[in-house]
């Protein structure tokens, strides 16, 4: 599946949030509205406004991003640019050169995956018979990295390929390096123990928002300016 | 885990719908993102996977049959899926007469059911449309479910009128309504004239 090269496009403004379909019992007369939401946990949506296209490989690549979108027919990943991760000892990792500072012949340097970690136990989707952990909840162990604190992205890929985020919402417990966590949305698919958890790139399979997917052919502006904006959200 | 009893009582709700169409094969779909895995229970009596995220446009007020009075409920899907229109064109001799039953479901805060679903209402499929509304921007196409409730099925039985070919498929010498057509219909006749 085609990834969305986010490093190409630096957006302007940029969010992701997960949507639901709230429903409210009408204003009483005093007091606050009931709610309740029917969507059972949500789907992520994702903003990217006003991306920065200013040179000739962007305004192309951008073009064949959006053609390979099909008005939004066809899913993507799309990563999350997010900071928070627990990297080990709370910093970013740059790339490294050798000892003696040469990088490899083509220039590339040393690069690993910083975050190792895992599903301790198996996490199911949502179902009846109740299973025996609820699909918000998932321990993860984590085997290179920092302690989770809440707020990290990560995805997971199930049995079907496709692969899913998810947001730590609160640590419930720890024990060594496995956390038991609570976390929005709720799983996507009944995940067996020892199923990777990506931190280092969590992404999220997605599809241009089909209403504003007109709103993300760039109006080129002088000298040869574009600042598109798109929307995604989840594809399932 | 919460009890059904204090999830009811709070005042955040997080309900889930389920939709069950009893065809060859069976339509799954729920209110939810994402899917239900649901094991065998009430009227769906194999269980499957729900599927979920924009599939449900539009729910009727469910209505019960009484004193032989019947109701029509006309279910709104979502008509751009391959699923949906599978359902609507070739599947669709399979759906009409099959049994449509909906269920509830209720959530805890962690996503978990609470109790096992509630099957609140049963009908039959008459038969699905397709609908394209052109005029809303981008167009929609839906598919409907056009269903009757209870016992009572929306057809009439093969010699339902006072003509004369019909009763005369009934007894070929019968002439007593040899004469219909020549009632004029929406006028009354008074008596005596």
């Amino acid at each position: 599946m085609d990834r969305f090269p986010i490093y190409l496009f630096p957006p302007s403004e940029h969010r992701w949030y997960v949507a639901g379909a709230p429903l409210i019992g009408g204003q009483p007369i005093a007091g606050p509205p009931q709610s309740a939401d029917v969507a059972a946990g949500g789907w992520w949506v994702c903003e990217w406004s006003a991306a920065i296209l200013r040179t000739r490989d962007q305004h192309a690549a951008w073009r064949a991003f959006l053609a390979t979108l099909n008005s939004g027919v066809n899913a993507i990943e799309v990563p999350a640019l997010d900071i928070l991760q627990p990297w080990p000892g709370g910093v970013v990792p740059l790339p490294e050169p050798h000892s003696d500072g040469a990088p490899f012949a083509d220039d590339s340097l040393y690069a690993t995956e910083p975050i190792v970690a895992s599903l301790a136990a198996a996490a199911y989707m949502p179902a009846w018979p109740a299973p025996a952990t609820a699909p918000t909840q998932a321990q993860i162990a984590i085997t290179s990295g920092n302690a989770l604190r809440g707020g990290e992205y990560f995805s997971v890929t199930g049995p079907s390929g496709m692969v899913r985020m998810h947001m730590v919402c609160r640590v419930l417990s720890t024990s060594g390096d496995v956390s038991t966590v609570s976390l929005i949305p709720p799983f996507r698919e009944d995940m067996t123990s020892g199923t990777a958890v990506d931190f280092n790139e969590p992404r999220c399979t997605m599809k241009g928002d089909v209403a504003s997917i007109a709103d993300a052919w760039p109006k080129i502006q002088p000298p040869f300016v574009g600042r598109p904006s798109i929307k995604f959200v989840e594809a399932f | 885990m919460a009890t059904e009893a204090q999830v009811l009582r709070g005042d955040r709700l997080q309900p889930g719908w389920l939709m069950f169409v009893d065809s060859t094969p069976a339509v799954r779909i729920w209110s939810g993102a994402a899917n239900f895995k649901l094991g065998p229970c009430g009227l769906d009596t194999a269980g499957g996977v729900y599927q979920g995220l924009g599939l449900i446009v539009g729910v009727p007020s469910l209505k019960v049959p009484i004193n032989g009075s019947f109701s029509q409920h006309v279910f709104s899907l979502s008509g751009v899926t391959a699923d949906m229109m599978q359902l609507a064109n070739a599947d669709r001799d399979a759906v009409r007469g099959a049994r449509v039953a909906w269920a509830r479901v209720d959530l805890d805060a962690d996503g978990q059911p609470v109790a096992e679903p509630v099957w609140v209402w049963q009908g039959w499929v008459d038969s699905p449309r397709v609908a394209r509304d052109g005029s809303s921007s981008p167009p929609t196409r839906t598919v409907s479910l056009v269903t009757s409730s209870g016992s009572v099925r929306r057809r009439i039985r093969q010699f339902g009128y006072w003509t004369s070919p019909q009763q005369r498929t009934r007894d070929p010498n019968d002439s007593a309504c040899d004469q219909v057509a020549t009632y004029a219909a929406g006028t009354d006749t008074i008596w005596p004239t």
